[in-house]
């Protein structure tokens, strides 16, 4: 590498930095239809890369050559225009509006493109979709508005990482996440953290208000760039880049309350848990009656307290605030914007928060009228101060609720935290707030420069170096008194340090051929180099000799050191080509070949590619003129890309020397390995359909269909063998579905402006190939809840169907079999038969709809999903018909309806203490529709007239009030817990959603 | 001039790319930091060393001796039960458990993976230098390979289910993808092989005991296995051999009845699992699951507990927990809330036992009753006038509480798991509750989990799983 960075080198050097002679031109822009000034529209010498943008009173000024040559005016929803400079040195121009609505730019893997000529498959989210959400990770406000794409939030901790489904699933085994990719560099997006139980997303590192857009690439051709890493779709952030002109600073804040999005589940009562406790007692055969229950085994309620534990850990005075200020301006050669800012969030349980400095530079400059340099920097540091999630751990706040009895009260009279006398298992969870430690700081630098060199006319030589520098400290401290590391432990603290250097050299030659004005070729050729290099230490111990002491150097015995290192690399040659015809054929291709050090050697090289196609019906001359039909476009691709999203260096046979006996290394079969491993297959096909309607309505139709071969599968292994299973390229998946987007003005009179878009996408998942033993018998897999199985979308549940409680003795019944023509009390003698869903949505989309009316705003953005369904998987124990109700969980409180006399229609079976019934076992009891419908956001603003603006020296001030998941509507009432349950569709223990209500405050100077 | 000069900045780019490319195989070959692979690195006597200590290591994790193989033979039988304080051996001492449950694939993965490492030992083929060290090693691995086995079959096999299929006895690393189960008496045959072919390798002068195995802890785990395969002669030369050694010794004053049980028990100790503060399961051990006010979950029956004399040394080894006033627990045996207490996989007292069973089984139930008594007596305990199989059992039960053996005492004998609290809240083969399970009931033997009948076509579901 470094040989590669010292010629880098070199090849600046050689760079010439000769200036030609030029002139200055300067002018007004105005609009057409009202003669008002128009800045940020963007000037171009045809045929160079100089160029200016006009300020805010539409002026601008730019070097010409001397020779003179042509203008081109262009700014987005306006005709671009191309004016003959001649021997003026004043040129105004009136834009007029483009009747295209169509006609906006996309950012695409290659750069940018008008969306119209485009033929991959793209939804890009602007400014308007991002800015001022008080998102904690960005790519939370893609869902929603993006077709195709679902999120999920995992966990609620602010920071913690979303999980993210292009198109369905493409992988059983490898990743399903998508690439991201910042201002043309892939960076890293998951979570590095290692000893925290939650997860920390290196996406937390971004500033909303930092970002221009977003761009989600779905389809092959728009993703084969990517080649391997963009199976999963790509998701392209692009920061904001300064404007030439008249420097501008913006100065943002904003301040609201956290909630939850959803209530905490409903829990049993006190007087409530005591009645079934006595009654369980009875009902078990321990007592004769109530009275003797009482007598014999008196629970300890001492009749008054009743405590919800929900309530307990819920933090009442969680908040959300952002602080920001940004400046950005330039003239005709550099242009610059910068940014500092700062977030803090509360999570909506006791302890749990987050907050981030971030700050931002991007430059770019013209080093001479051939060669243009930019460089994007941005910095931040995010600390989360996360809670114990994923599991029932005993000091979880989510496992509290869940299983403490309200009985307990959760202080003591003098207000202290009550440890000394909580019954079962979990600990109080009030204690750990004021008294543990369980922080996550992450440090991140991603540095990007560019440099653009105009070799010859029409070819441009461009080498992007992009560093993604994420340095992740993790640090945990168990107190010395009660809870993880009580006596005899004396306390515990663990520190880990881990670090991911990511680097990207990109380089690229871009040809561009105009054989005649019909006939243009865009040629490219891209030579990429991607590594990842990842380092870790950690130590830590128990014992601490007295309160105070936080970190592994004042423990007692320190039980645990490790320290390695891994990486990863990713080498590819790209050949690329855009043809267009008259402006309406437009045709995309590509080739690809990669080589990837996650398979041996003779797995590494593989080629991908792609190619598509689009036709522009309405530049027919034909259609010319039409009112109605303005805008037709139809669109086709195919392609194969690749995933090869699995652990590194599972390809080779390994003895692992990690472990250790009676103090000596030890030395064990660690991986059974497999040579032949190589990528998985995904062969894409998309057709779209965009029609425009009147000017005012747009519809966009798109069917999908990805074929995954290869499937990266890890093979269910006898363990006799003494592994779990061997990854190995076997088996077929498809998922297909519809896209579709509708959007339009319904109502512009005047000064009111409403519009409303509608998107929604299905999803149909089938695993159609599954690996056949010797015996030809499926090698699928099996689980106590799901199934993965030819025929059947994966991960479908897989369990018996509950058939209620028998009115005649109270029994638990299950059918006993998928007829359900009959039921039984034994679950044994249950089948277990599919489900009617799986883990993931089949249907989902959003709503966004905007008014406007003489400066006020009114926004709003639904999201909804179904045909999924979720699992409940501690409702083993808090549904348990007594089984775990009176020891270690508390129930729900709909447990109280429970059978109690013959001919009772009652919701829960008959209630035992120990119950050994298998009524808790799982079922489609536990099972529920995961429907819902979730306002996302709410916004109501002003933005205040410029005349006012103006005479307080601002050049805009905006106020607004906004409610992010402000509402939820759940299908089922039943469930009592988020929706949102991330990507294993099952309840984990985790925080849910958060539910913001801000107030907020932009102003510009 | 101008048009040569752009030639040579495109020939340039082109001459960088090159570069770049050249360096390639270098830059995508991965950094493999904690492995090494296992074609070329399983060559010397250190390297089979290695691996006999990795087998040791597996052998201690918690789904293993660890815990698992320890605990449900405690949970499952009279001498203790789960209050599900935490939820754990719940379902087991209900006798309840579905194919698809976590605990009954714990012992079965965990135990065939120790047997991965010795099967790599004995196929490494690596030739003696004549100092007998690697045969010693290679002796190791197959006692340890008999030794998993015979607890995979106690708790899988269908020998005391009603049926007559054992396990798969798997010889050899990634040798068979889809094992069949042999019959039982096959499986108990190839134990009693491998143990015979671990003596022959062995060599005294090169025992480390007792945190490996020597070959007097092979020949304790055979005085063990001839019990189970009814030869009584048999039984008797192996717990002679380890007797007439000289080199063990019974606890024989209250304090190093105590003390036997903490760390390691050396001399009294004939096979441990080596743990330390650093290395060991725990809270996944044994410790955390019979000694903790966090788990705490497996306690004593007062059926156990009130067996024992007021003078009785192991009297102190059972009582009430300083966090919990309600039930009796085994507080003597992995006392240490470090969890650094050597899993004892023999002691010395069970060498005894099984030489007091073995002779009263073969007629000679003179020294039966002398053997026997010698337990009695280390442990200042009324001695037993005659030598029955009852007093054998009942002394038996007395030792070796919580190690691992009340359930797989009462099945080889023919005896029922008798319901003698109300904590077990099991269902009597009857359909009963309150009634005992006895021997024959399918329930005695753990299902197969079903992820191995999902990857392995060949493999047979217990009945009524």
């Amino acid at each position: 590498m470094k040989k590669i960075l010292l010629m880098g080198l070199a090849l600046f050097a050689t760079l010439s930095l000769a200036l030609a002679q030029d002139r200055t031109v300067s002018g007004k822009v105005t609009s057409a239809d009202d003669g008002s000034a128009i800045p940020g529209v963007n000037i171009i010498v045809k045929g160079t890369t100089t160029g200016a943008v006009t300020d805010i009173d539409g002026n601008y000024k730019l070097s010409v050559p001397a020779s003179g040559g042509t203008l081109i005016f262009s700014f987005i929803g306006l005709e671009s225009q191309e004016v003959e400079i001649g021997s003026r040195s004043v040129i105004d121009v009136a834009m007029e509006s483009d009747a295209e609505q169509l006609s906006e730019v996309v950012v695409t893997g290659f750069g940018e493109r008008e969306k119209a000529e485009y033929t991959g498959s793209i939804t890009q989210v602007g400014t308007e979709g991002i800015e001022n959400r008080p998102v904690n990770t960005i790519d939370q406000v893609l869902q929603g508005s993006v077709p195709g794409l679902q999120l999920s939030a995992s966990s609620g901790t602010p920071g913690a990482v979303q999980d993210i489904r292009i198109r369905g699933l493409s992988s059983l085994t490898a990743s399903n996440s998508p690439l991201f990719v910042i201002d043309g560099v892939p960076v890293n997006s998951g979570t590095t953290e290692r000893g925290s139980t939650g997860s920390f997303s290196a996406l937390a590192s971004l500033n909303p208000n930092d970002i221009e857009s977003m761009s989600v690439l779905k389809d092959a051709t728009a993703t084969a760039l990517y080649g391997a890493r963009g199976a999963n779709g790509v998701i392209i952030i692009t920061t904001k880049k300064g404007k030439s002109g008249k420097a501008t600073i913006s100065f943002n804040a904003q301040y609201g309350t956290v909630d939850r999005a959803t209530d905490a589940p409903n829990m049993l009562s006190a007087p409530q848990w005591d009645e079934l406790y006595y009654e369980g007692l009875v009902n078990a055969g321990f007592a004769a009656d109530i009275a003797e229950a009482q007598a014999n085994f008196p629970n300890d309620w001492d009749g008054v307290t009743d405590t919800d534990w929900t309530q307990e850990v819920l933090n009442t005075e969680a908040v959300s605030q952002t602080y920001d200020l940004s400046i950005n301006g330039g003239n005709e050669r550099t242009n610059y914007y910068a940014s500092l800012a700062y977030f803090q969030q509360d999570g909506v349980n006791i302890g749990s928060n987050f907050d981030r400095f971030s700050g931002k530079v991007n430059i770019g400059t013209y080093v001479n009228d051939k060669v243009y340099f930019s460089n994007s920097f941005n910095a931040s540091r995010g600390v989360q101060n996360g809670q114990l999630e994923g599991s029932a751990y005993f000091g979880s706040p989510d496992a509290a609720y869940m299983f403490l009895r309200p009985t307990d009260r959760p202080r003591n009279a003098d207000g202290s935290v009550n440890i000394t006398d909580i019954n079962g298992v979990i600990w109080n969870p009030l204690y750990f707030p004021d008294n543990d430690i369980r922080e996550i700081v992450q440090f991140r630098i991603l540095n990007n420069s560019q440099l653009k060199w105009e070799l010859i006319e029409n070819l441009d030589f461009v080498s992007t170096l992009g560093i993604d520098y994420l340095n992740t400290e993790e640090h945990t401290y168990n107190n010395r008194v009660y809870g993880g590391a009580a006596p005899p432990e004396f306390g515990s603290s663990y520190m880990y340090w881990s670090r991911t250097l990511n680097y990207v050299w990109k380089n690229q030659l871009n040809y561009k051929w105009e054989i005649n004005s019909n006939n243009v070729l865009d040629i490219s050729a891209v030579y990429e180099a991607q590594k990842n290099d990842y380092k870790t230490i950690a130590t830590g111990g128990y014992g601490f000799a007295a309160d105070g002491l936080y970190y592994p150097s004042s423990v007692g015995t320190p039980d645990f050191t490790s320290g390695f290192v891994n990486d990863w690399a990713i080498n590819s040659i790209t050949g690329l080509l855009t043809y267009s015809f008259a402006n309406k054929l437009f045709v995309d291709a590509s080739i690809r070949s990669e080589g990837n050090s996650r398979f041996a050697p003779e797995y590494r090289w593989g080629t991908f590619w792609a190619a598509g196609a689009a036709y522009i019906l309405t530049e027919e001359a034909f259609l010319s003129g039409n009112n109605v039909l303005t805008f037709t476009k139809f669109r086709g691709s195919y392609g194969k890309t690749g995933n090869a999203g699995v652990a590194l260096n599972s390809y080779q046979s390994f003895l692992s020397y990690s472990g250790q006996y009676n103090s000596l290394p030890a030395v064990s079969p660690g991986q059974v390995g497999n040579s032949e491993l190589t990528w998985e297959n995904n062969f894409q096909l998309s057709l779209g359909l965009d029609v425009g309607l009147w000017d005012r309505l747009d519809i966009g139709i798109e069917y999908y269909n990805r074929l995954s071969t290869d499937l990266l599968f890890n093979v269910p292994l006898s363990r006799t063998t003494g592994f779990a299973n061997q990854t190995q390229n076997l088996g077929e998946m498809v998922n297909k579905g519809w896209e579709v987007v509708i959007k339009g003005d319904i109502v512009r009179a005047g000064d009111f402006v409403w519009n409303l878009g509608i998107n929604f996408t299905t999803v149909d998942n089938e695993v159609t190939k599954l690996p056949r033993d010797g015996n030809n018998e499926e090698i699928g897999i099996e689980t106590s809840t799901y199934k993965i199985t030819e025929g059947q979308p994966a991960y479908i549940w897989y369990m018996p169907t509950w058939a209620g409680v028998d009115p005649a003795n109270g029994d638990a019944l299950w059918y006993t079999d998928d007829t359900e023509s009959a039921t039984t009390n034994d679950y044994n003698a249950a089948e277990d038969v599919f489900q009617p869903g799986a883990r993931i949505a089949t249907l989902f989309g959003g709503i966004d709809t905007r008014l406007e009316w003489r400066g006020f705003y009114l926004t709003a953005n639904i999201y909804y999903q179904t045909g999924n369904y979720v699992w409940d998987t501690w409702g083993r124990y808090n549904q348990s018909d007594g089984q775990f109700t009176y020891n270690i969980a508390n129930g729900y409180a709909r447990q109280f309806d429970r059978w109690q006399q013959p001919g009772d229609n009652a919701a829960n079976p008959r209630n035992v203490y120990g119950n050994p019934s298998n009524s808790n076992n799982n079922s489609s009891r536990r099972l529920y529709d995961g429907t819902f419908l979730r306002l996302r956001n709410v916004t109501l603003g002003y933005d205040f007239p410029t005349e006012w603006v103006n005479k307080a020296k601002l050049q805009s001030a905006r106020l607004y009030i906004m409610g992010n998941n402000f509402a939820t509507w759940k299908r089922d009432p039943l469930l009592e817990f988020d929706p949102e349950v991330g990507g294993n569709g099952a309840l984990s223990l985790n925080p849910g959603v958060l539910k913001t209500f801000s107030v907020g405050l932009n102003l510009s100077f | 001039m101008k048009i040569q000069k752009y030639i040579s900045q495109v020939f340039a780019i082109v001459l960088l790319t090159f570069v770049v490319s050249s360096c390639s195989d270098d830059f995508l070959e991965p950094t493999v930091a904690l492995d090494k692979d296992l074609e070329s690195n399983v060559n010397t006597a250190d390297d089979l060393d290695g691996l006999i200590l990795g087998a040791y290591d597996r052998l201690g994790q918690s789904g293993f001796m660890g815990r698992d193989v320890i605990v449900h033979a405690t949970a499952r039988s009279d001498d203790g039960y789960s209050t599900g304080n935490s939820g754990r051996f719940v379902t087991s001492a209900q006798f309840n458990y579905q194919s698809t449950d976590g605990d009954p694939l714990a012992i079965w993965r965990d135990g065939y993976e120790v047997i991965a490492n010795t099967n790599i030992i004995i196929e490494a083929g690596i030739a003696d230098d004549g100092d007998g060290v690697v045969n010693h090693i290679v002796g190791e691995a197959y006692a340890v390979r008999a030794l998993v086995h015979m607890e995979i079959l106690k708790y899988y096999g269908q020998q005391w289910a009603g049926g007559t299929l054992g396990i798969p006895y798997v010889d050899a690393y990634l040798g068979n993808l889809k094992p069949e189960r042999l019959p039982a008496a096959a499986v108990w045959q190839r134990i009693e092989d491998d143990l015979n072919q671990a003596r022959t390798l062995m060599s005294e002068s090169l025992n480390q005991g007792p945190v490996r195995f020597t070959t007097w802890g092979v020949a304790a785990i055979q005085s063990r296995y001839y019990l189970y395969a009814g030869k009584w002669n048999e039984a008797i030369a192996a717990a002679e051999y380890v007797i007439n050694s000289g080199n063990f010794q019974l606890a024989s004053d209250a304090a190093t009845v105590a003390a036997q049980f903490v760390g390691s028990g050396g001399n009294t100790s004939m096979m441990e699992i080596a743990y330390n503060t650093q290395d060991n399961p725990g809270i996944n051990g044994i410790n955390y699951i019979i000694n903790s006010a966090n788990y705490g979950d497996v306690v004593a029956t007062d059926d156990l507990v009130n067996l024992f004399e007021a003078t009785d040394h192991r009297a102190a080894l059972y009582g009430l927990a300083s966090y919990d006033a309600t039930n009796l627990r085994c507080l003597g045996k992995y006392p240490t809330p470090s969890w650094d207490d050597n899993v004892r996989v023999s002691r010395y007292a069970e060498v005894y036992l099984n030489y007091a069973e073995a002779l009263f089984q073969a007629g000679q139930t003179g020294p039966a009753l002398t053997a026997l008594n010698v337990v009695t007596a280390a442990n200042n305990a009324t001695p037993y006038a005659t030598a029955t199989l009852d007093n054998i059992l009942l002394e038996r039960r007395k030792e070796l509480a919580f190690e691992g053996f009340r359930k797989f005492d009462l099945m080889r004998n023919n005896l029922p798991i008798n319901k003698v609290h109300p904590g077990q809240t099991f269902t009597g083969t009857s359909g009963t509750v309150g009634d005992p399970i006895t021997v024959g009931d399918p329930r005695i033997a753990f299902p197969i989990p079903e992820s191995e009948m999902t990857a392995n076509s060949n493999m047979v579901q217990n009945p009524g799983y």
